[in-house]
């Protein structure tokens, strides 16, 4: 079996064939279907706990999250791999969950795999070498030579700092309630509307899926077939994905149209609530610095303090273009 | 200027709004010689007339309305006689925020609500819109109650007083530190009143606060509206369709059609003259028929309640040992719930119907009324019979009105399920578990062909989504599910629709089209194109069975549908137009509009319209009268009815409408916890209290009228219960002692 998977023209093909399509489709389908809408909407949702990171200053955490963002881009990978190790701590402190974490877990996997993937196919080396697998011409015209090391490294690389800006949006989601992001953007001289707008995005985006989800119920309830054909019925899938495409401008009435006239009726509410009244607002919680928030502090200023230095002398410099 | 509280505290004026000040403390100029305080103004409407933009007719037309503090109103009226219109503009919304043209005044005192910002207007007169998930845009209760005072700029001591009063005054203490999406109805409900009111509005403006509640969870919300009203003398304006349950609560009624109030009356005096609630096409409160039917009891003022009718009735010695009697009712039609196809034997109680009173069969076609229509669309039935084909009771009759068949035959010649055949549906010990909470516990189910099955329970019961998996919308962790003898697998919703037609409760979210008429062509189009490899005779059998669909809804009058009139024709046969059939669904004239532009009951109406058009042999209906009013429900109801009769239509109905499950359900089911409790006529389910406490049901009105006048006799309860009016008059009368 070896033999014939490595040593002859049809089991390369095979196994070229395997690498470049079948892993990168099952992975969408493995994120449909292990999170699906339903899925996003639970990850997205605050976890009402009472854990040191949820009684942090919510500026800090917002600020927080914007130098990790920017450190992600200008940092070195080894240095940016460090800090993301590093952001996991936060992790085990808040203790998510074992559904939200097998949540979290294939959030993060299934993309990674896909960009690690896609990144050792597709990038390839300059000087034609270090390939894992090189594939024979009967694959040719899917326009790459094989899987190369270089690529895959690079595409580790990208995952990182993209996991590195996800991870720590989805931790600020999760420890900090609505209002106390809207206090903190206010309180960073953000005028209120600002704030609404985040909460209301973040409130309703949940109520958003779960409508999708129904709408699409409704649809097929009125006789139109969304049933996906099995994976061996090549022939099928053609006809579901124009089924599907068709059904695009079907749904979107209904969610457009039920959406405005939900956002006519919060507006209204909003108005009633004397919403936009005063240029500010007073909160019924105000947050006063603890030690923590003091000790948070002096942490993120020890990091920006290291991250300038490793970007000032070019510690662990980037490989690819500086 | 710095305003001293209670307590000692002091605060600058310009951070409480006017109506927090007391009068005596309002700076000069905003408080005009004569003006009452607030707390103590009066909302008064005059002349108020409102069209919205782009729209030729008035929405409101020289209203006039005067709510005391203290006073709570029940305005009511069909759909789209401008009861929300009516609720903006209270709320100086309209036309602020909704374009229009307002002619009239709103004023509150000296104030006109009109001139001002909805944000000041929101401090005067607080609105409750009828969906809670659109009033609340926080995750936690504590920060919604807070949200509005927060933008107040109030000091945070007085925020936190206004959400702690709030919570207090809503019974919603206990919720202060849960998250939003993880409440009820009721609560969301709740939690909306509360925020509201932490505005401190001197009127209180409640669009349909209980469409989307169960009835324990309504009452919850009554009581709630009860103490603010009594306690904080608060002006409430409470708009509704629910009268029966309404009705004891508020002090006033205000009947609106058309844009115009046609009657405003104390509770009390509101039902004496039937006729303009004929006219604008509202049912009468079943305790108000019954009093009506019983003047020489009901000599003084009309009850209210069925407390306050138990209690006229229980002073007649008469009344109460008729209804000590062992197997009353013995009358009992429950409306039409012994007719029609397929109707089984009480599976929980036995036969105690008296032979003697069997009647011969009525008529195979058509319905068979004896006698008119009583006043408020219910119908006068001579000798049990009932709408739909009458009643063939060969020894057996049971309580409730259901039938005992011999043979498997209901009278009339009607389709009824047979030794071995299939049942319409069966769940067999489904369990199933969502989002990690055990939504269906061993729930087990058989729907018979023909039958017009209720499901009912209180919200989360698992009543939508033990329904849902006869679609396919989920597949049970344990049991199994069959429609027609056939398996149902999770995800073959489009096939399932085929022959079961799922009417979802948010109608609205069924609506694709740009206009009514291609809303109702909807199915055929897409379903052709869209079902890949169709066999042909399912396609025959298809287009057969919407040929037979349109032959029947040309036998039915449309004026009967459409107002609940006599029924004085028999239809032509043949196929309808899309016109007539726009007529027989209340929509004539709209096939060119918008769905959107119609009101909601109208939308409810095509969505179900465009169901039938496929044709389907079972129908799931979940919630069919929510946001409709009672007499575009009974039409509604009624042209089911007589579907389902003619043709051997199933139904499952999953409603919180009692009267409705009275009147049109051949059988109930009763649900909680994911688990089916019992099963039995409406007479007898209604009569199991024990059953409905455990669910968080509440009876109809006639049923606990029944169960209280045995309860006063020192009766055991009975096994079965009046369920419409007619009957229950029926026993009575002869009992009455003479005078």
């Amino acid at each position: 079996m070896a033999h014939f998977l490595t040593g002859t023209l049809l089991g390369r093909s095979i196994v070229a064939y395997v690498i470049v399509f079948v892993v990168p489709l099952v992975l969408p389908v493995v994120f449909i279907k292990l999170i699906g809408l339903g899925g996003i909407r639970d990850l997205l949702a605050y976890e009402p706990k009472d854990t040191v990171l949820h009684r942090l200053d919510p500026r800090l955490k917002l600020i927080y999250l914007g130098v990790v963002g920017i450190l992600s881009v200008l940092l070195g990978w080894q240095p940016m791999l460090i800090l993301f190790a590093l952001t996991i701590i936060p992790w085990a402190l808040l203790r998510p969950s074992w559904q939200r974490t097998r949540l979290l877990l294939i959030f993060f996997v299934a993309p990674s795999v896909a960009m690690f993937w896609s990144q050792g196919l597709y990038n390839l080396p300059p000087n034609g070498q270090g390939y894992l697998i090189h594939f024979p011409w009967t694959v040719a015209w899917v326009g790459t030579p094989g899987l190369a090391k270089y690529g895959m490294i690079y595409g580790l690389e990208q995952i990182g700092r993209v996991l590195l800006a996800v991870s720590t949006s989805l931790l600020v989601l999760l420890t900090t309630d609505v209002t106390d992001m809207t206090w903190a953007l206010e309180h960073l001289g953000l005028p209120p509307r600002v704030g609404f707008a985040f909460n209301a995005a973040l409130r309703f985006l949940p109520e958003m899926l779960s409508r999708t989800t129904l709408v699409l119920r409704a649809v097929e309830l009125r006789g139109y077939d969304l049933s996906r054909p099995r994976w061996y019925q090549v022939g099928d899938w053609p006809d579901y994905v124009r089924r599907v495409t068709r059904c695009v401008p079907i749904v979107t009435v209904p969610l457009l149209i039920g959406s405005l006239r939900g956002t006519t009726t919060m507006a209204m509410v909003a108005d009633a609530r004397a919403f936009g009244l005063h240029k500010r607002r007073t909160y019924l919680r105000e947050h006063r610095q603890t030690r923590a928030d003091i000790a948070a502090w002096a942490l993120m200023a020890l990091l920006l303090i290291g991250a300038a230095a490793a970007v000032r002398w070019h510690f662990w410099a980037r490989p690819y273009g500086g | 200027m710095t305003v001293q509280r209670p307590g000692g505290q002091q605060f600058p004026a310009g951070q409480l709004p006017a109506g927090q000040l007391p009068a005596g403390q309002l700076p000069a100029g905003q408080l005009p010689a004569g003006q009452l305080p607030a707390g103590q103004r009066r909302l008064v409407v005059t002349d108020l007339s409102f069209r919205y933009a782009g729209q030729s007719r008035n929405a409101l037309s020289h209203v006039n309305l005067t709510v005391a503090p203290g006073e709570m109103v029940l305005v009511t009226g069909p759909s789209g006689c401008g009861k929300s219109t009516l609720s903006l503009v209270l709320a100086g919304l309209a036309p602020s925020r909704v374009a229009g043209r307002l002619a009239g005044s709103v004023l509150l005192g000296e104030e006109n609500i009109s001139s001002l910002e909805p944000a000041q207007a929101g401090q005067r007169v607080g609105l409750v819109f009828q969906n809670p998930n659109l009033q609340l845009f926080h995750q936690m209760v504590e920060a919604e109650i807070a949200f509005g005072p927060e933008n107040l700029r109030l000091p945070r001591q007085i925020i936190s007083e206004r959400v702690d009063a709030s919570l207090r005054r809503t019974g919603a203490t206990a919720l202060r530190k849960a998250a939003t999406f993880t409440l009820s109805g009721g609560e969301k409900q709740r939690v909306a009143i509360a925020a509201t009111l932490a505005m401190e509005p001197e009127v209180l403006v409640l669009d349909e606060p209980l469409s989307d509640l169960d009835p324990v969870g309504a009452q919850d919300v009554l009581r709630s509206l009860e103490a603010l009203r009594d306690e904080r003398r608060l002006a409430i304006v409470l708009i509704e369709h629910r009268v029966d349950e309404v009705l004891e609560h508020v002090d006033r009624v205000v009947l609106l059609d058309d844009g115009r109030v046609v009657l405003d009356r104390p509770a009390a005096d509101a039902f004496a003259d039937a006729g303009p609630w004929l006219a604008a096409g509202v049912a009468l409160p079943e305790v108000i028929q019954v009093a009506r039917g019983l003047p020489e009891i009901f000599t003084g003022a009309l009850p209210l309640s069925v407390t306050q009718a138990a209690a006229v009735l229980a002073a007649s010695p008469g009344v109460v040992a008729g209804a000590a009697r062992p197997g009353a009712p013995e009358h009992s039609t429950a409306g039409h719930g012994a007719a029609g196809g397929g109707r089984m034997a009480a599976e929980s109680a036995p036969v105690t119907g008296d032979p003697a009173q069997a009647e011969e069969p009525g008529p195979p076609d058509g319905p068979a009324l004896a006698g008119g229509q009583t006043p408020g669309g219910g119908l006068a039935l001579a000798g049990g019979q009932t709408p739909g084909g009458g009643l063939a009771l060969a020894g057996g009759q049971t309580p409730g009105g259901g039938l005992a068949l011999a043979g498997g035959q209901t009278p009339g010649g009607e389709r009824a399920s047979r030794a071995g055949e299939a049942a319409a549906g069966v769940w067999a010990g489904v369990s199933l578990s969502l989002g990690g909470r055990q939504v269906l516990d061993g729930a087990s189910l058989v729907l018979h062909q023909g039958e017009w099955l209720a499901l009912i329970g209180a919200n989360g019961s698992g009543k939508t989504t033990l329904a849902g998996l006869a679609v396919g919308f989920e597949a049970p962790d344990r049991g199994s599910v069959e429609i027609g003898g056939a398996a149902v697998r999770k995800g073959s919703v489009a096939a399932q629709a085929e022959r079961v037609g799922f009417l979802l409760q948010a109608a609205d979210e069924m609506l694709f089209c740009n206009s009514v008429d291609d809303e109702l062509t909807f199915g055929p189009r897409y379903r052709r194109a869209g079902v890949s490899g169709a066999e042909p005779a399912a396609a025959g059998r298809r287009s057969a069975k919407r040929t037979r669909l349109r032959i029947m809804i040309g036998s039915i009058s449309q004026a009967h549908v459409l107002k609940d009139r006599p029924n004085d024709e028999i239809g032509h046969s043949g196929e309808l137009s899309q016109d007539e059939l726009l007529a027989v669904l209340g929509l004539q004239g709209l096939g060119a509009r918008s769905p959107w532009q119609l009101s909601q009951g109208q939308r409810q109406r095509l969505a179900l319209g465009a169901l039938l058009a496929g044709a389907p042999d079972l129908l799931i209906l979940d919630e069919p009268t929510t946001g409709q009013d009672t007499g575009h429900a009974r039409a509604f109801m009624t042209w089911l009815e007589q579907l389902r009769e003619r043709h051997g239509l199933t139904y499952l109905m999953i409603t919180h409408d009692m009267r409705a499950v009275a009147r049109y359900a051949s059988r109930v089911a009763v649900m909680a916890g994911g688990r089916i409790l019992a099963t039995g006529t409406p007479a007898e389910i209604f009569a199991r209290t024990d059953v409905l406490t455990e669910s968080g049901i509440i009876a109809p009105p006639i049923a606990r009228l029944h169960l209280r006048l045995a309860a006063s006799a020192g009766a055991p309860p009975p096994a079965a219960v009046h369920l419409d009016v007619q009957s229950f008059l029926d026993a009575v009368r002869p009992r009455l002692a003479p005078v």
